[in-house]
């Protein structure tokens, strides 16, 4: 429920911090400086697996990317602690250092090359005494807008649209079919019965039109980055007709039902009381309220003006 | 309204006074299911909207018309619903009304374009629901007539409930079926009209054995009698079918002249200014202050759970012997109440101050729904509670168009939710002026005859109004 303020004030920190990223994207090959300082004070570490926090970072094009992280000494000001890097849990080799206390602080860099094959988790951790803080970053290609875990059901013969929604602009965008474990490349222009693409930015539609069963599947959209091709899943189901008729006519057929079974419960009702004698007269206990008249006919023409 | 459904028959239904009970709590469902399958469906099916975003790659504006037109369908023609109600039955009128919602409905599911929905959607299922909505409520009111205001908490209750029950359903419909298959099974339960409709069991009321007379309102009683002068015919049909049903209709129409009728007329159109716009800007209102949304959309709940609570309590409330005769003051001070705490809104800013907002809004706008019925039909009396329901919904149908626009254009000027809720708040306060005056006009010639009458009257003339001073409690 609070998890996209959470990724959002992620976001905001990193557009405040990593705004030398973006540039890059576009003059690739700089070296940009970046700065993570996330202050952190030991003491308010009640977590026994030690304070951690988690940085999102969006990349969009290979560079090479300098990551640093401070920490705020505890009382103890201990004169160096250990720092070292991890890789998606793993620790670095010859990352490991002996961090020294410069104004209160304890700074930990290291320039890393980024490409599409080693984005992670990049982990700056910090041994003081026993305990470990941690910063973590994640690199990733930007990720889509909107989740889809739920499958989108068509029928024979309609047409469903599916689309895909990022925040930067990517060089392109591929639309696939699966096909078991293969990716099979949707043609928009040889097949335009079929499909229709439409390739609006940073939006993306695709139509599928005269649905068929084995139109059934899962496609991917894929938008292509320098460093990577982000992509998001969408299941897609082609159901017949008959499906929401089998409800829609079981109701139907209740409905049917209890009319009948009112008006012939009605029918047989009134039957009965015909052979009641019948009481067109105003029954005398409506007058409980006013007062009585024992003579019947005095009694009819008084409460026609009682009824007033 | 209902004698001409005997007469149709040909059946001598017995004459019998309002049961309070009965077979009345059978109506008292029906109308409650009318309520949920027309005002909660409307409710509904703003939730395709999305959907029909996508599927037809048009806006938010294009789509949220046909809410609208539903909506305003269903109000401009409930006077057509009670002309039917009334010429044949009102047990056919809703059958038919379910059934032509049911096939709009059905018939959107297999729509190619926005167009079309409008037309199927908006104007076919809007009719349907009309036909429906007038007769079933006017039914309740000849049923009861002790627990009036109860019996019409509950049954407008179903709007609230109703909303409640089938949002989480019809979402489920479209995850399963797509938005098609979730309008054809809506249209499958809308169908249960049919069913609400065969439970409306004709019934004839002792008061309107004198159908040959004109209703003579005498003003000075108050509201809730009618003096019948002319002396009861039992009736063989006349000659002259076609022009009894002209004459009937004039009759049924009369109460248009009454000038109580025509000021609760015009309050009925300052309420209707009012009281949607709080529904339409709350949750906007909240976001703008820095209220999170998953709280704004909390509030919205609460002021349905609130509205519901509010018709039947308040119905139960307004039921007992003490405020029996105070009926329309409640009224009036719940509608005045509720534009007052509209006026309290620029000094709401945060959750916790809202959260009161709606629990008193809720609750009074759930009272006034309640009552608009049981005020309209003691003025008019039973017999003409049909057509001049029909008036009064009709009344609605274009404030209920207009204002949110309005509100919206106010929004936009002025840049704050300040204006619009202003506006909603006098135009509530305005309604219950309108009829709080009415009502004290009244009182004071009341008290003044009463004065006269008791100057120069003979005892037998005071016997006989003293005799029938029990009736005015109705």
């Amino acid at each position: 429920m609070f998890s996209p303020w959470i990724s959002s004030l992620q976001l905001i920190l990193i557009a405040l911090f990593w705004r030398g990223i973006f540039t890059v994207s576009l003059t690739a090959g700089t070296v940009p400086l970046l700065d993570s300082n996330v202050p952190q004070t030991l003491s308010r570490s009640a977590v026994i697996t030690g304070d951690s926090l988690v940085e999102k970072v969006e990349i969009l094009t290979p560079i090479d990317l300098q990551l640093s992280c401070t920490c705020n000494a505890n009382p103890n000001k201990l004169p160096n602690v250990t720092g070292f890097w991890r890789k998606d849990g793993i620790e670095i080799d010859n990352s490991r250092l002996t961090v020294l206390l410069e104004k209160e602080q304890y700074n930990l860099k290291r320039e890393f090359s980024i490409d599409g094959d080693n984005l992670g988790n990049y982990s700056c951790v910090f041994y003081v005494g026993d305990k470990e803080s941690r910063i973590d970053f994640y690199l990733t290609a930007p990720e889509m807008e909107g989740k889809q875990d739920k499958p989108v059901i068509a029928y024979v013969g309609d047409s469903v649209t599916m689309a895909c929604k990022i925040k930067h602009l990517p060089n392109a965008w591929i639309w696939y079919k699966a096909n078991g474990t293969q990716q099979e490349l949707i043609n928009a222009t040889t097949d335009p019965l079929h499909y229709k693409m439409v390739v609006d930015g940073n939006a993306t539609k695709l139509t599928l039109k005269n649905l068929k069963e084995l139109d059934s599947g899962v496609y991917i959209c894929s938008a292509v980055y320098n460093i990577k091709a982000s992509v998001k899943q969408m299941e897609v189901r082609v159901i017949s007709f008959m499906e929401p008729l089998k409800p829609f006519i079981a109701i139907v057929a209740e409905v049917i039902l209890l009319v009948t079974l009112i008006l012939f419960f009605e029918r047989w009702g009134s039957k009965k009381s015909d052979d009641l004698p019948a009481e067109n007269m105003i029954p005398v206990d409506q007058l409980d309220k006013l007062t009585q008249d024992d003579n019947n006919g005095m009694g009819e023409s008084n409460a026609r003006q009682r009824n007033v | 309204m209902v004698h001409a459904a005997a007469m149709a028959h040909g059946k001598k239904i017995p004459a019998v006074p309002p049961p309070d009970g009965g077979w009345g709590w059978m109506i008292v469902a029906g109308c409650f299911m009318v309520t949920v399958c027309t005002r909660a469906v409307t409710r509904c099916i703003s939730i395709f909207f999305v959907e029909f975003q996508i599927h037809f790659g048009r806006d938010y504006s294009g789509t949220a018309w046909i809410h609208s037109l539903v909506d305003c369908t269903t109000m401009l023609c409930a006077p057509l619903g009670s002309f039917i109600g009334n010429r044949l039955s009102c047990r056919i009128a809703v059958i038919l009304g379910g059934f032509l919602s049911s096939i709009g409905l059905v018939l959107s599911s297999f729509a190619t374009s926005l167009e079309y929905l409008y037309l199927s959607l908006g104007v076919l299922t809007g009719v349907g629901f009309a036909l429906c909505y007038t007769p079933a409520i006017a039914m309740v009111g000849s049923y009861f007539c002790q627990r009036k205001a109860l019996a019409y908490g509950i049954a407008m209750s179903g709007s609230g409930i109703g909303t409640f029950i089938l949002a989480p359903v019809v979402q489920l419909l479209i995850e399963h079926y797509s938005w098609r298959g979730a309008l054809l099974i809506l249209g499958g339960v809308v169908s249960n009209l049919c069913v609400c409709g065969a439970l409306l069991r004709p019934i004839r009321l002792t008061d309107e054995e004198e159908s040959g007379g004109p209703p003579l309102l005498d003003s000075e009683r108050g509201y809730g009698v009618k003096a019948q002068a002319t002396s009861a015919s039992e009736d063989p049909l006349p000659v002259d079918r076609k022009g009894r049903r002209c004459l009937q209709s004039m009759q049924d129409y009369r109460f248009l002249l009454m000038p109580d009728f025509v000021m609760l007329a015009v309050s009925f159109v300052f309420l209707a200014s009012g009281c949607s716009l709080p529904f339409v800007y709350l949750v906007p209102y909240a976001l703008d202050v820095g209220v999170c949304p998953h709280q704004a959309a909390f509030l919205m709940s609460i002021l349905g759970v609130i509205d519901i609570v509010g018709n039947i309590t308040f119905g139960w409330l307004v039921d007992q012997r003490y405020l029996k005769k105070y009926r329309n003051i409640c009224y009036t001070i719940a509608v005045g109440l509720e534009g007052l705490c509209c006026l309290f809104i620029p000094l709401l800013r945060t959750f916790t101050l809202l959260v009161p907002f709606s629990v008193l809004y809720g609750y009074f706008d759930g009272a006034y729904v309640a009552l608009i019925p049981v005020v309209t039909s003691d003025i008019v009396g039973t017999a003409n509670l049909s057509s001049a329901l029909g008036i009064v919904y009709f009344l609605h149908a274009i404030p209920y168009l207009l204002s949110p626009p309005i509100g919206g254009w106010l929004v936009d000027t002025t840049g704050t939710y300040t204006a619009t809720f202003f506006l909603s708040g006098f135009a509530l306060i305005s309604s219950s002026l309108v009829i709080s005056t009415v009502t004290g006009i009244r009182h004071c010639r009341t008290i003044q005859k009463h004065r006269q009458n008791s100057k120069d009257t003979d005892p037998k003339q005071e016997t006989y109004q003293t005799s029938i001073q029990p009736q005015v409690k109705r």
